[in-house]
């Protein structure tokens, strides 16, 4: 948004210029257009200073664990968490969003780490799972408590630990459903609503992990990898089109489901479809894999989305790796190949280049 | 009606804390409650991790020459039954029902490796059986650990078992520990 209000500053000076707009004109056009929330120095510093400061206390605790009474201990745990949860709930009266944030985040670490503390002060045998997913559901409790969008991803971290712990990968129609397949969405909503890069970065990321668990949980068969990509691919379309809507940080989504989607189709041509034993989709799958990168190359930089340009850019260097591994390394039947592509990307761009002209 | 950031924290924030609570509570009563059993411990060895010290415990009864593992260590449910003032297993099962016509049945499973017997060129080894109740550690303070260490180290396989952890067993299965008993001393959990 800042780089656009930028644009517009010089677009409206040049206009002013040329006579084509009043110069009295410009505050009142600049300031329909919002200014973007930046993180200054002084802002990163705090958010750095505020995790330290959790690592700090954990590391404390533990350190000086045996000289002090069981119930001491328990009750020094739960008097950090509550001074903490405490500070962030007075931040958040006195509209100090940010403070409120950053507590609420060490709250949520610090009660993380208080349930695996008292596990050891009273020799509770717990279940590792349970009790990341305990961390995990009261981060989120905190985070849509205080609108902490610090919790809300240590939340997502955490149920993405209980998760992984003890998962058995392509265990088939068995896997346990992972409660990422709850929260991932959940996080992606929150990140929307309240414009967080952070949270939108990580909740895509999870979205990503449940689409892998989807097809681990089908075995890996090639059709069901392309099915999901297909959706991921759909689910791209729909972040860009909230992007050119200009809606926040939808663009981290179209990027991460972009490489998503591209990712999961590079891996179907690798494995077998309908349960067959043959894993290899042939040169087929790796040209559609090529072209299916040059689009996304040439989308990006049509939407100047720098990480869908770079998905595309590695994604074709993959495909060419690919092809040429499946010639095996035949360098006229890959000159071949390569001119096809090459003749199919310039009668692309000479005819994208005439609608262009034509409109 | 529109409940503002401040309280809701603070409402999240004390149901967190009580949940705590809650956990602790619970249980300490179930621990209480459970039915006490002695079951042997072998290689003992203190540790420190962030997390402060503590002695990993590995629950393991040995199998005499001539002695066989038993059936089903894989399964969810193991019987214990009492031999010489300890528990033994004596048999997975996939059910409490089912464990419970062998003997007391707990959660876990076992792993077993049977005894091999005197070869022309090898002498008899005993065999062990491992249980998993989830219990794997006792918290101690480190110079109680290096103590236990110190004795632990020093018993052989010909002589009596000296350790054992003092296990609970309560109604809903689960072995919670109690604390253990090294050289007749019993070092028990305590609130303090």
């Amino acid at each position: 948004m800042a780089a656009y209000k930028d644009k517009v500053k010089q677009d409206l000076d040049r206009w002013i210029g040329a006579g084509l707009v009043g110069a009295d004109q410009r505050e009142a056009i600049l300031a329909t257009i919002p200014d973007a929330r930046r993180m200054d120095a002084a802002t990163a510093l705090a958010w750095v200073g505020g995790l330290l400061l959790g690592i700090a206390v954990i590391a404390f605790v533990a350190a000086n664990w045996e000289i002090t009474p069981k119930l001491v201990r328990f009750a020094v745990l739960l008097l950090a968490f509550l001074t903490l949860a405490g500070g962030g709930a007075w931040a958040a009266h006195k509209e100090r969003n940010v403070l409120s944030n950053i507590l609420l985040m060490i709250a949520a670490l610090v009660f993380a780490a208080s349930i695996g503390l008292t596990g050891q002060i009273f020799d509770i045998a717990g279940d590792p799972k349970a009790a990341s997913y305990g961390a995990g559901v009261a981060a989120f409790a905190l985070a849509l408590a205080g609108r902490s969008t610090g919790a809300a991803v240590v939340g997502v971290v955490f149920i993405a630990l209980g998760d992984f712990t003890d998962r058995h990968w392509f265990a088939g129609a068995e896997s346990e459903a992972p409660w990422m397949l709850v929260f991932a969405p959940l996080a992606a909503y929150l990140a929307l609503r309240w414009a967080s890069a952070p949270l939108a970065h990580v909740s895509a990321l999870a979205i990503l992990y449940c689409f892998g668990w989807f097809a681990a949980r089908f075995e890996a068969d090639a059709a069901v990898t392309f099915f999901l990509s297909i959706i991921l691919g759909a689910a791209a379309a729909g972040a860009r089109w909230l992007y050119q809507q200009d809606r926040p940080f939808a663009g981290i989504f179209y990027g991460h489901f972009a490489w998503g989607a591209l990712a999961l189709f590079a891996i179907a041509g690798y494995l077998p479809w309908f349960g067959g034993e043959d894993g290899n989709g042939g040169i087929a799958h790796r040209i559609v894999w090529l072209a299916a990168s040059g689009g996304l190359l040439a989308l990006g930089r049509f939407d100047r989305h720098g990480l869908v340009t770079a998905v595309g850019v590695l994604s074709i260097i993959g495909a060419i790796c690919a092809l040429l591994s499946d010639l095996g390394l035949d360098l006229l039947a890959a000159a071949g190949v390569f001119l096809l592509c090459a003749i199919a990307a310039l009668v692309g761009g000479l005819i994208l280049r005439r609608k262009e002209k034509t409109t | 009606m529109k409940v503002n950031a401040a309280p809701r924290i603070l409402l999240v924030a004390a149901a967190c804390a009580l949940s705590l609570i809650a956990l602790v509570v619970s249980e300490a009563l179930a621990r209480q409650s459970g039915q006490e059993v002695l079951v042997p411990i072998e290689a003992i060895d203190p540790r420190s991790l962030l997390q402060g010290h503590y002695v990993a415990l590995s629950l393991t009864q040995r199998l005499e020459p001539g002695e066989t593992c038993p059936t089903g260590g894989e399964l969810e449910w193991i019987a214990l039954r009492e031999q010489g003032g300890v528990y033994i297993a004596v048999g997975g099962a996939d059910s409490r029902e089912q464990a419970q016509l062998l003997g007391l049945p707990v959660k876990g499973s076992f792993t077993c490796q049977e005894p091999s017997p005197a070869l022309p060129d090898a002498d008899a080894t005993p065999g062990w059986l491992r249980l998993d109740l989830g219990v794997d550690r006792f918290h101690i303070n480190q110079t109680e650990a290096l103590r236990i260490e110190e004795v632990l180290r020093a018993q052989t396989a010909d002589e009596p078992v000296r350790a054992h952890a003092v296990i609970s067993i309560g109604r809903d299965g689960r072995g919670r520990l109690k604390g253990v008993v090294v050289d007749g001393e019993r070092l028990e959990l305590n609130w303090l």
